[in-house]
């Protein structure tokens, strides 16, 4: 039995009822006007679905006449937060208050599951999506940034601290790593996101006073993705961290999401070949 | 005439900027994803490839990463081909080694022009 909700103009179903492939077909539909259109497949949908802990009894389809599906928005859940994302109503049925209605039965299921906190990303120029949540009390956090980095950039200058001892964690060691973590990172770069996306590979350093970070990444066949970093040290170990993680992956594409804007790695990513894709805002609505 | 090869997700645009090239007497092919079309341009080199940056599976940045990096492909034109905004198209572009950008949605009138204006001079 499928849980019907009345919409202002037209009727909710929980996402569960349409299958990967489906529900990336609608996510593209509602996004071919986007500033940055990211297209998905049905294999995409399904990683992001498990990686990021998509809720899809508390994620809805909105049906207009017809019951075609016009939009869609996705809800994450851990523990007491939540996440909304994917959200966007095709643009000929937009001005209907669809989008409103998502964000209504979506933050009814997070309260509904003891949610305490709502977290959502806008990409920065999206006037309206900022104005929607906006109304809904969200309220601004912080700046986070897309960025990547092609292969074979940003290291041509040698490592120099020959003070500072680089060793590979194993693979037993990242899950205990990455629990010592101190920093803020997005949901999409939690320790959990990067643990369930899996291939994960990491590098310790540790200077000669003993002072110790770690970078852990998902290390995907063409890109590398997902990155984790301990407390910064200094300029030099955070570079030396990360070039060496890109000078064992010579080849591989990089792309990190929601790097935060003040996080003190950024301008050393950016010595190395970073460059911001563009600007998502943070949002958040506490219960 | 010049072999293209069109990778683009979108069938709509797909469709239209095929008609344009075909009827400026070119060759396409069009693949729908970043695997199909490298692994097409992997076996069948074209004269040119335009390239959409968002793509359902591997993305544009990444295909045009692959592209420049095989050494039998590292010449082969790119142009990226895309709705993003023209400045960060243009760096992310540039930063991923294609040869220009064409941007969506396109000029009808100038399109096969623009497209030629990359191609090597030899297929003029």
């Amino acid at each position: 039995m499928i849980d019907v909700q009345t919409a202002s103009d037209g009727v909710l179903v929980p996402a569960s009822v349409y299958d990967y492939a489906a529900l990336a077909e609608i996510y593209n539909e509602t996004r071919v006007d986007y500033i940055v259109p990211m297209p998905m497949n049905a294999a995409r949908m399904k990683e992001y679905i498990e990686v990021y802990d998509i809720a899809l009894d508390a994620s809805f389809v909105v049906l207009a006449e017809g019951r075609q599906p016009v939009g869609l928005g996705m809800l994450g859940i851990r523990a007491e937060r939540a996440w909304i994302t994917r959200l966007g109503v095709l643009p000929m049925q937009r001005g209907r208050r669809l989008g409103q209605a998502l964000m209504d039965a979506m933050r009814e299921a997070a309260w509904t599951r003891g949610c305490r906190l709502i977290q959502l990303e806008v990409i920065a120029g999206n006037d309206p999506a900022r104005h929607l949540f906006i109304a809904n009390r969200f309220v601004d956090r912080r700046d986070l940034f897309v960025v990547r980095r092609p292969p074979r950039t940003g290291l041509t200058t040698p490592l120099s601290d020959l003070n500072l001892h680089i060793t590979p964690i194993a693979q037993d060691n990242v899950a205990s790593v990455l629990a010592s973590r101190t920093d803020c990172p997005s949901w999409i770069d939690e320790s959990i996101s990067l643990l369930q996306s899996g291939k994960l590979r990491g590098y310790e350093a540790a200077n000669a006073d003993g002072q110790r970070s770690w970078v852990v990444y998902h290390a995907g066949t063409l890109q590398l993705t997902h990155f984790a970093f301990g407390a910064f040290i200094s300029d030099k170990m955070a570079r030396t961290l990360l070039f060496t993680v890109h000078a064992a992956h010579p080849a591989s594409d990089t792309k990190i999401e929601n790097v935060p804007a003040n996080s003190p790695y950024w301008p050393v990513m950016q010595s190395l070949g970073y460059i911001p894709t563009f600007t998502r805002q943070e949002m958040v609505l506490n219960r | 005439m010049a072999r293209i090869v069109l990778i683009e997700d979108n069938a709509l645009n797909a469709r239209l900027a095929e008609r344009i090239l075909m009827r400026a007497g070119h060759e396409v092919e069009t693949l729908t994803n970043g695997e199909q079309g490298y692994a097409y341009v992997l076996d069948n080199p074209p004269d040119i490839v335009l390239l959409d940056l968002g793509l359902p599976d591997i993305d544009g940045q990444t295909v045009a990463a692959l592209i420049r990096q095989h050494p039998d492909l590292y010449h082969l034109p790119i142009v990226a081909f895309t709705a993003w905004p023209e400045a960060m198209a243009a760096e992310i572009a540039e930063a991923y080694g294609c040869n220009g950008v064409i941007n969506k949605p396109i000029d009808t009138r100038r399109f096969a022009q623009q497209v030629e204006g990359y191609l090597p001079l030899v297929q003029l």
